[in-house]
């Protein structure tokens, strides 16, 4: 029985491609990205832009040259946020930020460069699209959200809200929802997108990227080389190369694409994670942290117990069932502050589609018995 | 594939991938080389081939937006 509900912090288990593609690099064909011409690096640097068009792809985007390939969201959003602001900017987020767009925001702010506020938001933490424009100022620069929040997957619809700033830049952080839940780049609007590659997409840790729509407006957070206009000592204007300075993670970026190729057809249905959250919400003894409205949750949700703390609740859910969550404030205190957990925080549990609808009974039992 | 053929060079690698994935699809031979010396600032590979192909390949590129730049490789 697959117990692991932590699929937020890490997905698991991966694609069984996902490890063959790495070892199958590692082992067997090797080989780095560019820089020279013979076939061990054409196959590696072939599968390389195979993985950004499968991302372009699902992201709903037609531009995946525009697709930068980091590390993980977190050095994506810093590029992002810290190339895109200027001093004097002031920049709107949401109250469910996490801690990797909230601490660059505020790291800038403390150097005196940008001013950041909150948006209005429901008691789910949902932005409320019509309070928008009292918000905005001549000197917005940036809207900065997360899609969905990695606290209660309360999904935003960046959609409506990129229609409420006009050419105001969006700049949103997919880290939770690309590869579970619907993102449509283009349609949307978006000019800014970070993601992960070992959560929703099922991928290896190590692996996640940015699309940036206006590479123009984003200064590089790395300098050095990039196997193109190498004659110059500037980094060229050109994207990706623009921001992917160094050697990338050849060995990680073969496993997402291997991970993108297989995904699985998820095991349970959209009716079976509704009636777990049904389930779990006929209990007193919690109080549930979830969207509002079903048609804007993801597959994950928190709980907060009358009297037990959230890593006692952890610590019970593992001991007595096996159950892996993960308890606290999950690097989002803003969140927690919205929802009203703040300092203590909850615990979480986060799906995958390799559950069964077994499985998820076997959860909303456990958080049954706990709750007696 | 050597005596005076034509070069086609990409900003970068991307494009390069991208120029030769499509050879293959429509069946134009090309060999994917490393930059020649007078040339070798951009990226470290680049295509050669027929100056017929080289045409199609520039046409191509244009309407993808990609930047090339074409020579005639004496060897």
């Amino acid at each position: 029985m697959n117990l692991y509900f932590d699929n937020c912090a890490t997905s698991f288990p991966k694609p069984a491609a996902v490890a063959e593609a790495m070892v199958r690099h590692l082992n067997e064909t090797g080989g780095t990205y560019g820089r020279s011409a013979y076939p061990r690096i054409l196959q590696s640097t072939g599968l390389v832009e195979e993985c950004r068009d499968q991302l372009a792809a699902k992201m709903g985007t037609t531009e995946a040259g525009k697709i930068i390939l980091t590390a993980n969201a977190t050095t994506a959003l810093n590029l992002m946020i810290q190339g895109i602001c200027k001093k004097g900017g002031h920049v709107l987020t949401s109250a469910m930020e996490h801690n990797a767009i909230a601490r660059p925001l505020e790291y800038l702010r403390q150097l005196g460069l940008i001013e950041w506020e909150l948006l209005e938001s429901a008691t789910d933490g949902r932005i409320l699209v019509d309070k928008i424009a009292s918000k905005l100022r001549s000197n917005t620069i940036l809207v900065a959200i997360c899609h969905m929040s990695n606290v209660n997957g309360m999904a935003q619809s960046p959609g409506e809200i990129k229609k409420s700033i006009n050419e105001i830049p969006l700049l949103v952080d997919a880290s939770q929802s690309l590869g579970s839940h619907p993102v449509m780049v283009d349609e949307w609007g978006i000019d800014f997108l970070a993601f992960t590659g070992h959560k929703s997409l099922l991928g290896p840790t190590g692996t996640g990227g940015a699309f940036i729509r206006y590479p123009e407006m984003v200064e590089p957070l790395l300098y050095g080389g990039t196997g193109s206009g190498s004659d110059s000592l500037s980094m060229p204007t050109f994207v990706p190369d623009r921001f992917e300075a160094g050697t990338p993670n050849i060995t990680g970026i073969h496993g997402l694409n291997a991970a993108l190729k297989n995904r699985p057809v998820a095991r349970h249905s959209k009716d079976d994670f509704a009636a777990l959250l049904q389930e779990v919400k006929r209990n007193l003894n919690f109080k549930v942290r979830c969207a509002a409205d079903f048609e804007h949750q993801g597959k994950l949700f928190s709980v907060v117990h009358n009297s037990l703390s959230s890593s006692e609740l952890a610590l019970k859910f593992y001991e007595e069932f096996g159950i892996e969550s993960r308890a606290g404030l999950h690097c989002a205190p803003m969140a927690h502050r919205h929802l009203g957990s703040f300092p203590t925080g909850d615990c979480r549990f986060s799906l995958s589609p390799y559950h069964t609808p077994e499985e998820l009974n076997y959860l909303a039992k456990a958080i049954h018995d706990v709750g007696k | 594939m050597s005596e005076n053929r034509d070069i086609v060079l990409f900003q970068n690698i991307r494009q390069v991938i991208k120029a030769e994935q499509w050879c293959v699809d429509n069946s134009l031979p090309v060999k994917v080389i490393p930059v020649p010396k007078p040339w070798s600032t951009e990226c470290g590979m680049c295509l050669e081939t027929t100056g017929e192909i080289a045409e199609k390949l520039e046409q191509y590129a244009e309407e993808n937006g990609m930047r090339t730049r074409r020579m005639h490789n004496h060897k």
